[in-house]
């Protein structure tokens, strides 16, 4: 299984060290499609379902790698 | 006409939908770079009385599972003899998988109900975001039509993007496996 970070940088087009800087609102390349990606790589990794509510409370890049980890 | 989806529906754009579209369509976050936003209510009103008897327009209200209003989306110039369409108008409020079921819907309206080809969108060049979403549904890249809005006295370039069944069926595919995976 490829690491979920590396999975993420590459939907975002950024790297690991910008990824932890990185908010939604001001990355071009997070848009709604990628958002989903995002969310299904993180239940894939972790094994758990995340809401529909918390969803879309996952605008940070630091949030996603926590959640990862 | 009602367009049901797993997290929201589609249904015909009304006149008393006026107020909802006029108040989101102000919004600093929506209006940044729609090329034409209402002036006011009556505004409002009359384009959609105009708009209800345009046969060449389709104008939805996107609807949550609560019925509650969170965005829109149109077709606009429905071409039946060249079999295409421009869709746009596209505003949702909702989440990512709401944003998308409205398209896919939208879509699956266009290729089995009006029978078309294709649609495409033409979005500001300075949309990154949207355009960015329309590569990664799986549009073609159909060209540049130059200084086709005019913003704040600006004249700007629209990209268009052109999706067909075969990218409809591609991108559903792809969400019915998130879907699966986060919505059971």
């Amino acid at each position: 299984m490829s690491n979920p970070v590396n999975e993420i940088c590459k939907i975002l087009k950024t790297s690991k060290k910008k990824l932890i800087k990185l908010k939604r609102k001001s990355c071009e390349n997070w848009d709604s499609l990628a958002h989903l990606e995002i969310i299904f790589i993180i239940e894939k990794n972790s094994k758990k379902k995340i809401s529909a509510t918390r969803l879309e409370k996952l605008n940070k890049g630091a949030d996603i790698i926590n959640l990862i980890k | 006409m009602l367009l049901i989806g797993k997290a929201i529906q589609l249904r015909n754009i009304l006149i008393t939908d006026s107020k909802f579209i006029t108040i989101t369509r102000k919004k600093k976050s929506v209006s940044r770079y729609l090329n034409n936003p209402p002036l006011d209510l009556n505004h409002q009103i009359e384009w959609i009385k105009k708009n209800i008897k345009n046969k060449e327009t389709r104008d939805f209200i996107i609807l949550n599972k609560k019925k509650e209003r969170i965005g829109t989306i149109a077709l606009n110039d429905i071409n039946f003899k060249k079999r295409n369409a421009e869709w746009g108008r596209w505003i949702c409020l909702g989440n990512s998988y709401q944003s998308i079921e409205s398209f896919l819907l939208l879509s699956r309206y266009s290729f089995y109900n009006l029978k078309l080809k294709n649609i495409y969108s033409l979005t500001n060049i300075k949309n990154n975001k949207v355009l960015n979403f329309q590569i990664r549904a799986g549009g073609k890249y159909s060209g540049i039509i130059k200084n086709k809005y005019l913003m704040r006295g600006k004249k700007i370039h629209a990209i268009k993007y052109t999706f067909n069944k075969k990218s409809y069926l591609k991108l559903k595919k792809k969400i019915i496996k998130i879907h699966n995976f986060n919505f059971r």
